[in-house]
């Protein structure tokens, strides 16, 4: 029993230090994000990595999810007549919903999981302690342009997403359940609200910044062997795809009945 | 410090490859006359490195166990010792990677911090090359913020001093993953001098070479000693090699200095740590 509660005493204390330890890398990451150097080259290396090389797998994503979206609700609202709110609810839950989450969670794999194995193989290799030995910060090299690349082009990417994935759902609507062209696109359009799209961007921000900085952390921090950067890169994107899912959450709560 | 060393080796500007060596030579003769006019006594008062009672442990296995260690200025110390027995470790303890768990490791006085990284320059044991980075953009890395070099001025330099490691110049253009274990190796302590440190840490510099590329580092590691005053660690498992560069031996077992003397003295010692050593390392050959 006293085992029992003393080993929960140890893990909420050990959780408890990585939580710290964790926010102290984020602190340092951000603040070296706001000085000097900057390093435009890198930052926009890492936008178009993550945005334009992971445009066909979201893209890809986000078309069948309309296209399921539309035959799904159509399948709901048909039984009440209601087919007509269809282009509405496709379009706002994509842009407030599944857009920047699907993009979040495949970012997470693909960019996420990249810059926890690309980290994680420099710091098994020495290569971060030698850079910690040649310049101040390696974090501001390594990580901060990254970190503004999730930030800022995330956004970016889930703005295509979004479209594509309307697109997707229009053609389902139109080709196969034979709505109306014209009426279909205005009812997309009349009823999309400004803050649908902000709300989603404010989370794709969000979810880009998370993936990142939690990529970046375990491979920064990953112990040495082939092993630790296969554990680094698989908890990089199981923590990652948690803290999206919890941080939608919130966000949702903060902007509802908006 | 940084700037001053690129500027010594290179054009003040625009410099080309012929007119960095001639630059360098020049500068040669130059801290050769001062060498001599210092006076020896005093220098030998100036301690550049100490290890004073360190215990290190890892998950309850000691690697290094109350050593003391005290390194003066401008002496090329050369480590020996089994593998395992805890040369990188001390090495780690310097850059301040690893931290002692009691006793003291002290750079120039002072607890080893980011600032005193600035005067150390360090070649890792596996080379630690940035597999992102051609070789050129790798040894010039610490350099270009600092001189405000464009990308043609920092791959001469970098060619200058892949010359000094016996390195061709089409190497420059390589990426890490393209060069043999030697190459990584020359390039790595290329990176290691670029700066021109004060204190250069070399773990293993010619392992893996062949003899001639082998001596030719040898000679680099005595120069950079002798003729740019600089305070040299090297960790080896090549005696020959140890001969050639060092001012001092020390053999590490069992977590401390179990052996402190002259090169030349190492041959004959009775000591029975070294006598140790001397058959594993003779057993090994056979
Ligand atoms: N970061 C670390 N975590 C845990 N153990 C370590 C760490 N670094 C070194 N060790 C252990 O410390 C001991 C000494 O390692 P070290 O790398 O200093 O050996 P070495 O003398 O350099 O050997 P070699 O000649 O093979 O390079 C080894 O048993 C190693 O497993
Ligand atoms: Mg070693």
């Amino acid at each position: 029993m006293l085992g029992f509660v003393g080993w929960i005493g140890h893990r909420s204390l050990g959780l408890l230090g990585a939580i710290g330890h964790f926010t102290m890398f984020m602190g340092m990451a951000i603040s070296q994000t706001l000085m000097p150097p900057y390093r435009p080259k890198r930052i926009i290396g890492a936008c178009l990595d993550l945005a334009l090389l992971s445009l066909p797998v979201v893209g890809l994503t986000a078309i069948f999810s309309g296209m399921v979206l539309v035959l799904q609700s159509y399948t709901g609202f048909a039984r009440f007549s209601a087919e007509s709110a269809i282009p509405q609810v496709v379009v706002v839950s994509l842009t407030r919903e599944l857009g920047p989450v699907l993009a979040g969670l495949m970012i997470a794999g693909r960019v996420g999981a990249a810059i926890a194995a690309e980290l994680g193989t420099m710091r098994v290799s020495d290569q971060i302690e030698a850079m910690q030995a040649m310049i101040k910060d390696p974090i501001s090299y390594l990580v901060v342009p990254r970190l503004i690349a999730g930030i800022v082009a995330m956004p970016i990417l889930v703005l295509v997403a979004d479209t594509i994935g309307v697109m997707g759902g229009y053609m389902v609507a139109v080709y196969r359940l034979g709505f109306n062209s014209a009426s279909y696109l205005a009812a997309t359009i009349e009823y999309l609200e400004f803050f649908d799209v902000v709300s989603g961007l404010v989370k794709a921000a969000v979810f880009g910044f998370i993936v990142t900085v939690v990529g970046a952390y375990k491979g920064y921090y990953a112990s040495s062997g082939a092993q630790g950067v296969g554990r680094a890169t698989t908890s990089a994107v199981v923590l990652s795809a948690i803290l999206i899912l919890i941080s939608n959450y919130l966000i949702t709560e903060a902007f509802f009945n908006r | 410090m940084k700037a001053s060393f690129a500027q010594v080796l290179c054009m003040d500007g625009a410099f080309a490859l012929p007119a960095a060596r001639l630059r360098y030579n020049r500068r040669q003769n130059a801290s050769v006359g001062t060498i001599s006019m210092t006076d020896p006594s005093s220098q030998a008062e100036e301690l550049e490195i100490q290890f004073i009672n360190v215990s290190k442990a890892f998950s309850g296995r000691s690697v290094l166990s109350h050593l003391n260690l005290a390194i003066p200025k401008r002496q090329s110390i050369v480590i020996l010792g089994r593998s395992g027995s805890g040369k990188s470790v001390m090495l780690k303890h310097i850059t301040g990677a690893l931290r002692p768990d009691r006793g003291q490791v002290l750079v120039k006085g002072r607890k080893p911090d980011r600032a005193l990284m600035e005067s150390i320059g360090v070649l890792f044991q596996q080379g630690a090359l940035f597999d992102s980075m051609k070789v050129w953009e790798n040894i010039t890395f610490s350099l270009r913020d600092v001189e405000g070099w464009n990308a043609r001025q920092a791959r001469d330099f970098a060619i200058y001093l892949l010359e000094q490691v016996d390195l061709a110049a089409d190497v420059a253009d390589k990426f890490p993953r393209d060069l043999s274990g030697g190459m990584a190796k020359r390039v790595a302590l290329a990176r290691a001098v670029s700066t021109r440190p004060e204190i250069l840490l070399c773990d293993e510099p010619t392992t893996g070479l062949d003899p001639v590329s082998g001596l030719v580092i040898d000679t680099l590691i005595r120069r950079l000693v002798d003729q740019f005053n600089m305070t040299c660690f090297t960790i080896t498992h090549d005696l020959a090699s140890a001969q050639r560069i060092a001012d001092r031996l020390v053999l590490l077992a069992d977590g401390r200095i179990a052996w402190d003397g002259r090169p030349s003295d190492f041959a004959s010692t009775d000591n029975p740590d070294v006598a140790a050593y001397r058959q594993a390392v003779s057993q090994a050959h056979v």
